[in-house]
């Protein structure tokens, strides 16, 4: 797609104008009035979110598995899987120090899944990863069709009662 | 079919169809550099969502990819150090594009982080969609490495002045 021919020059003249960004942005981070740092992001392995289907979920909740619903509070409240307690990861997800300060709430040392709506995956993930940051757990589930799949399965559903965890 | 043939090798040779696709990829590389660079640590998780690096290389790619975007962006809609710039962004397309084809092959969907639309309510979920896209613009910059003419670019002015002066 790219000529070789005549390259050099364009890449030398590439990596010189890199150079000059990759300066500017390190400055720019020393500089930050969020005081965002180089600290070396909490080492996530690949394989500490593993996405698993609602049949695999529902092995879990039977070996007594924590839930974690990443919805609102109301729709928490709405309906849920059984047992499960509500960490909402919406509108805008928990910052590490709310999120660290709800898992104290958590005494269980366990493997949690999590789970939304299924429509937004991302979110999800998003909470699971926090939850590996903050070295609450080593792995985390995603219950990847979220409550839709759960309840298209024919799994058991809380409807309309319990309290959503405590500063909804 | 002949004249749709002709206004294709007009815009590879460069002609005002080229300077708007220029100008126009510029200033999104620069607006989407700027929007990761207000917020660092947000584009950092982002970053770290791809796991393709390792942890410790997480926040220097959040400090370092989002200034190569508004300095290769701005030069490209400037249009000094075309070529160079059109290199950088082919480039940064290219693993971008690999980014998000191996995470949508093994199965995650979250937001891209590409261009900061998701703010403003429009979907950018990693998929089919945004590699398309990518692949456009990938073509996109291609063309202008390969473009012999720039119209409208600092670069077309200098040498008009240079040969105005011989």
């Amino acid at each position: 797609m790219i000529e070789l021919s005549g390259f050099k020059k364009p890449a030398r003249e590439a990596a010189v104008i890199i150079g000059i960004a990759c300066a500017l942005g390190l400055l720019s981070g020393l500089l930050h009035p969020r005081g965002y740092r180089l600290e070396p992001a909490a080492a996530v392995s690949r394989d500490a979110i593993v996405h698993i289907g609602a049949v695999q979920a529902k092995a879990k909740l039977d070996r007594g598995a924590l839930f974690i619903d990443a919805r609102t509070g109301p729709e928490f409240k709405e309906c849920a899987i059984p047992g499960a307690v509500n960490l909402p990861a919406r509108p805008e997800p928990l910052s590490r120090r709310t999120l660290q300060e709800r898992l104290v709430l958590f005494e269980r040392e366990v493997e949690p899944v999590v789970y939304g709506d299924g429509e937004r995956p991302d979110i999800d993930e998003i909470l699971a990863r926090a939850l590996v940051e903050a070295g609450h757990t080593r792995r985390a589930y995603i219950l990847s069709g979220g409550i839709a799949e759960w309840e298209a399965m024919g799994f058991p559903v809380r409807r309309d009662s319990g309290e959503p965890l405590e500063g909804q | 079919m002949n004249s749709m043939m002709n206004m294709f090798k007009g815009m590879v040779y460069g002609n005002g169809v080229t300077a708007f696709f220029r100008i126009a990829l510029g200033l999104l590389f620069v607006v989407s550099g700027a929007e990761k660079m207000l917020d660092p640590a947000a584009f950092g998780k982002t970053v770290g969502m791809y796991g393709l690096l390792p942890g410790e290389l997480v926040p220097l790619a959040a400090l370092t990819i989002p200034p190569v975007e508004i300095l290769s962006g701005g030069l490209l809609a400037a249009g000094y150090r075309i070529r160079p710039a059109a290199l950088i962004v082919s480039a940064m397309l290219a693993v971008f594009m690999a980014a998000v084809a191996y995470n949508y092959a093994r199965g995650l969907r979250f937001d891209c982080g590409c261009l900061g639309l998701a703010r403003l309510g429009f979907d950018e979920q990693i998929g089919p969609a945004v590699m398309a896209r990518d692949l456009f613009l990938l073509a996109v910059s291609t063309m202008l490495y390969r473009a012999k003419k720039h119209t409208a670019s600092i670069e077309s002015f200098a040498e008009r002045v240079r040969l105005h002066n011989l």
